[in-house]
């Protein structure tokens, strides 16, 4: 067990017109704060009430969100459940980030050191440098009390991060494609970190986004949400349909990977069912700042 | 259970098939025609498959049922020899030599299962009246002013060129298969729009199946078991072709 202690809204503790604000969507939370977006009114809703939680940082994102939900008030539940879970997706990522970067960081070394193909080294190249200005923006964003010192700092994580996300991101598609060329065990751990690359991007994307919210770039921090967000959607349908190909390969009696496809089965179907990727990929309404 | 499972890129197809065709491949290999269990079946004395089949649960142990059908597929003999059965594409090409249906090594597993479902369907064909024929002809999107000869050379090559009519034949072909040796046939043919066909094929279907299962054999192949055993693999890779699994 990993324990983890992360601060998420007391939803119990909020103020009512900020409550409903936020569920008609005309309040938006944006660093800990609500925001009016909507109905006529502007500026800060309200400083957010937060409470301390516990969390397992080594169980995934969606057993996380449901031991959340199963320890708030039903209120809580039903606000969670309204916003899409999108709030407390975002805020227990940042940890989970940390997490599922260390167990990638792991994989990575296992595969660099036993596939010796050009494209896979260039390709763990490339997620390397990612990973590591993901990790840096990651830093900027866990201490909320350093955030106005930090705005030059996020400015070059922000050009870097798109830039890197933009090459990863397309490279992924050849990563998948070699996994039937690969040995039965290189293929296994190249899937396996397909796996986990796929699940970690919309939390990537997501900080990316909030990057920008501390800079106060809304609009941007959607663009972000909106552009990458399709792309990784066109990224996990490709993926999504190069396992089916694969799946009617076994079923012909043509595929080498059906050993690798059946003891990945429910992993996959899960991966591809995500309703936290969904969450943390939504736009959200842009705050109003001033009168 | 003492065969081993022979790595069969032509059975790995049962990793992902329905629960229900996973069980009547399965009764085939453990129960003759009277549900009393076979003397040379294995199956049973896997402590792992008598679990997964008090839960009702045979995907869990596809495996399992691909290795004996493997072994029934096998001269005794050869399998004590070898430790594991023959490959399914031998057991496919054995029935076939029996069936009379021209298949040779060369061709793909899935076109020698069509061409051995085409061959059951042709001897059916002969026991259906113009108006079943032409009606089921039809169905799977074949003229139905073609009569004779030629509506009957259509079907056969509409099966063997795969997609709807192969499947649909496939599940009719296996339901009848079924209905003559257990007296049950497949919920899933029941639900995938055909049920008004199911009557009509599974007389002269199951009296082909009857006259093929009492002819005696001379080789040591338990053809009694293969001949439904590969019927059935044949109707899931059908069911199965052109799903989406993930």
């Amino acid at each position: 067990m990993n324990l983890d202690s992360i601060y998420i809204i007391d939803w119990a503790k909020l103020r009512a017109e900020v409550f409903a604000g936020i569920q008609s969507g005309d309040a938006t939370i944006r660093k800990g704060v609500a925001y009016w977006s909507g109905n006529g009114k502007n500026g800060i809703a309200e400083h957010l009430p937060f409470i301390e939680k516990t969390i397992d940082a080594s169980q995934d994102m969606e057993t996380i969100l449901k031991g959340l939900s199963a320890a708030q008030s039903s209120v809580a539940v039903t606000a969670m459940v309204s916003t899409g879970i999108i709030v407390a997706a975002i805020a227990i990522q940042t940890v989970y980030l940390g997490r599922k970067l260390d167990r990638l960081q792991e994989t990575m070394d296992e595969v660099s050191q036993d596939v010796h193909s050009q494209n896979v080294l260039m390709f763990m190249n490339k997620l390397s440098d990612y990973m590591g200005t993901v990790e840096s923006a990651r830093e900027l964003l866990i201490d909320a009390k350093v955030i106005h010192q930090t705005k030059d700092i996020a400015h070059i994580h922000l050009a870097e991060l798109g830039r890197q996300r933009n090459a990863l991101m397309s490279l992924l598609d050849n990563l998948i494609r070699y996994i039937p060329n690969a040995t039965e065990r290189h293929q296994s751990l190249i899937l396996d970190f397909t796996n986990s690359v796929i699940e970690l991007l919309p939390s990537t994307i997501r900080l990316e986004a909030e990057l920008y919210d501390q800079l106060d770039k809304f609009e941007m921090a959607n663009h972000v949400i909106r552009s990458a967000g399709g792309k990784y959607w066109k990224l996990v349908d490709f993926y999504r349909a190069w396992c089916n190909e694969q799946a009617q390969g076994v079923i012909k009696g043509e595929s080498n990977v059906a050993a690798l496809l059946e003891a990945n089965s429910d992993k996959l179907k899960r991966l591809f069912d995500l309703d936290f990727n969904q969450a943390l990929l939504q736009e959200m309404p842009i705050p109003k700042l001033t009168v | 259970m003492s065969a081993k499972y022979r790595e069969d890129p032509d059975l790995n197809v049962l990793a992902y098939a329905d629960n229900e065709m996973l069980k009547v491949l399965a009764n085939y290999l453990l129960y003759d025609k009277d549900s009393k269990a076979r003397y040379s079946e294995e199956l049973s004395a896997s402590k792992t498959f008598k679990q997964a089949q008090e839960k009702d649960d045979y995907v869990s142990v596809w495996k399992y049922i691909a290795t004996e059908l493997q072994h029934f597929g096998g001269d005794t003999l050869v399998n004590t020899v070898r430790g594991k059965g023959v490959g399914y594409k031998e057991v496919l090409l054995d029935v076939c030599g029996k069936m009379k249906v021209k298949a040779n090594k060369s061709q793909q597993t899935i076109e020698i299962e069509q061409a051995l479902l085409a061959s059951i369907f042709e001897k059916a064909w002969e026991d259906m009246t113009e108006e079943e024929r032409k009606d089921f002809q039809e169905s799977v999107g074949i003229d139905g002013k073609l009569a004779g000869p030629a509506a009957l050379a259509a079907m056969i090559a509409a099966i063997n060129a795969g997609g709807f009519a192969s499947y649909q034949v496939a599940l009719l072909v296996a339901n009848s298969v079924a209905r003559a040796i257990t007296g049950k046939g497949l919920q899933l043919a029941v639900n995938a729009g055909i049920s008004r066909y199911l009557a009509v094929f599974s007389g002269p279907v199951g009296m082909v199946i009857t006259a093929l299962m009492t002819v005696p054999m001379v080789t040591g192949t338990a053809f009694r078991v293969t001949l439904p055993a590969v019927v059935q693999v044949a109707a899931i890779r059908q069911q199965l072709q052109n799903k989406e699994h993930f």
